[in-house]
């Protein structure tokens, strides 16, 4: 289904102006450029919180922060990444993408929509305050659990945590609404005639992580509810002396913790499925297969969860389950990479920058799968768990698969959602510092790790000395290197050269029909679908 | 028909939409509910049975 009919007659009125425009949008676009520099500016706080972790791993002993810091920055960092950058980067995309690539008008739930968004800067606010009320007299002890939130530390901090239970709440009801309205775009708004079999992927990708975060962010929320319990109101949900369990919470928390790398992933797979095709000029291999394989991921994604807690002292029986289902999840994730792959293959290709990132996702990304396959075996686990190893596999699993495919992104929908063309040269600078400098900063991490260096541990052996030397000077390159991103989206949008509607030759699908940039209101008129 | 920021759609549409919401949203309160007693008494189911 390629050629379609259009109706041109769009709404050319124009937006609102000043500050009701942001404040009260229910404009999916609007919205969608909201969550992007949300996450973009949550992206160099946390960013900045990681340049002081390796400061301070630069050399062994201690240099700047006291360990208790230097846990609060380990907590931070995560939470910051993972709730601020990454979730609302790729639910930015979901905005703007989705409703142009089915021919939809707007969202399904307009207000819904602003709702989702606006919780979003409170509850980041709320997140950044756990960090910052311990310096405050009275402030209580810092945040040193990292994001994993593990009782009984966890009920022994201060009132910080109380500030990032809350926050991790908001966080959820942000989430939740945002795939419930995300669930029902893509059900009830599709333009007649497009079947579900016929969305592009990325819109696929998205009706799976939307459902994974309405099945799991629930459960997070009962968990940190029940930590709040046994906090305040006396309750021993996690409480061994009051006959609770402190490993039932792990068991909360990767039952979410687990599937939200799948949440982060997939819709930068998702990105990937539009990219690699458009540069490889051929169209994408084995649809059924990457539908098939995505669903596969959120069922089996959903129950291998306690390989996260292989120490705990598991039965035989368990832990043998949750490796096996663990290392069978590897088919269904090879399966989407075999799948770019021959889309590749014999294709014409061109190397935009948005596919320089495709290629090195998939390198890189498969390369953080085959150190997941090691921790997911049980006696090797033994010997990896709580390392720097650890820390390494899941840097190489998330960049690339997460924040690397957002960046493709980026680059490839930046000329249609601006109406003007990046640099291509200073593109391609910033994908080659960026990738390099992430490399010479995650792989030395293997092998101290393998050496025996504890993670969140602010300290370290001498003998470490030199790849954590390389490790922090490569982090400052890669942590610098996004200062150039952001000058090249400001670039884009003052002194872009105009973008052409289809901005890629390559490019199919019903987001390209539209000028760019899209009119305010797109789709007013439903796009008749052409077989 | 639009206004200055929001498409209309249909009442019959906005019907469904907000019927598919609800739905999700009682579906996500599951979650929500069950999670403490189903997780509490599969962690105690696997402390007795010795698993």
């Amino acid at each position: 289904m390629t050629a379609i009919t259009l109706d041109h007659e769009h709404e050319h009125h124009g937006p609102p102006h000043g500050l009701r425009r942001w404040l009260f949008s229910t404009n999916h676009k609007d919205i969608g450029t909201m969550y992007l520099i949300f996450a973009l500016i949550m992206l160099f706080m946390g960013g900045a919180s990681a340049m002081l972790i390796r400061m301070e791993l630069f050399m062994p002993g201690l240099q700047l922060l006291e360990p208790d810091l230097y846990n609060n920055l380990v907590t931070n960092h995560a939470l910051l990444m993972i709730f601020g950058a990454v979730m609302p980067a790729a639910a930015g995309m979901a905005n703007w993408m989705i409703p142009l690539m089915i021919g939809a008008p707007d969202m399904a739930l307009p207000r819904m929509n602003n709702l989702s968004f606006w919780i979003l800067p409170a509850a980041g606010t709320m997140l950044i305050l756990s960090f910052v009320v311990p310096f405050f007299p009275g402030g209580g002890t810092q945040i040193n659990t990292g994001w994993t939130l593990y009782p009984p530390l966890s009920i022994q901090v201060g009132m910080s945590m109380d500030f990032l239970i809350f926050a991790i709440h908001l966080l959820g009801i942000s989430s939740v609404l945002a795939s419930i309205n995300i669930i029902v775009t893509i059900f009830n708004m599709r333009a007649p005639g497009m079947k579900l079999m016929q969305m592009p992927i990325f819109v696929w990708t998205w009706l799976v992580t939307a459902f994974l975060l309405i099945l799991v962010v629930p459960v997070l929320a009962g968990g940190v509810t029940m930590l709040l319990f046994d906090r305040h109101f006396g309750t021993s949900f996690f409480n061994a002396a009051g006959g609770g369990d402190p490993v039932l919470f792990q068991h909360l928390f990767w039952f979410f913790g687990h599937p939200e790398v799948y949440i982060l992933i997939l819709p930068s797979f998702g990105i990937l499925a539009a990219i690699v095709p458009t540069f490889s000029r051929k169209p994408l291999f084995g649809y059924n297969s990457l539908v098939g394989g995505m669903i596969a991921i959120m069922v089996i994604g959903m129950v291998v969860w306690a390989h996260h807690q292989y120490t705990i002292g598991m039965s035989l029986g368990a832990v043998s389950y949750f490796m096996i289902g663990t290392i069978i999840i590897s088919i269904p994730v090879g399966l989407m990479v075999f799948n770019y792959m021959a889309t590749m293959w014999k294709g014409s290709m061109t190397f935009e920058t948005p596919m320089l990132f495709a290629v090195a996702i998939l390198l890189m990304f498969s390369f953080g799968g085959l150190t997941g396959i090691m921790l997911a075996v049980v006696p090797a686990d033994m010997q990896y768990h709580d390392s720097m190893f650890v820390v390494a596999h899941f840097h190489y699993v998330l960049l690339p698969g997460a924040v690397f495919g957002l960046f493709a992104g980026v680059f490839y929908w930046l000329p249609k959602w601006t109406g003007h063309m990046y640099n291509e040269r200073l593109a391609k600078i910033f994908f080659w510092t960026n990738v390099i400098s992430f490399n010479a900063t995650f792989f030395p991490q293997h092998f101290i790790g393998l050496a025996g260096m504890p993670r969140r541990i602010v300290d370290y052996n001498v003998m470490f000395t030199e790849f954590n030397v390389i490790s922090s000077l490569a982090a400052f390159v890669f942590g610098l290197s996004h200062l150039l991103l952001l000058y090249i989206i400001i670039d884009t949008i003052r002194r872009g050269k105009q973008a052409k509607d289809r901005v890629w030759e390559g490019a199919e699908g019903l987001e390209w029909e539209l000028p760019s940039p899209p009119p305010y209101h797109s789709w007013t008129t439903a796009p008749v679908l052409a077989r | 028909m639009t206004n200055d920021m929001t498409n209309e759609m249909s009442p019959e549409l906005r019907r469904r939409n907000v019927r598919t919401a609800w739905l999700l949203a009682a579906f996500a309160c599951f979650m929500l509910l069950s999670s403490v007693p189903f997780w509490k008494g599969l962690a105690n189911m696997i402390a007795a049975s010795g698993l």
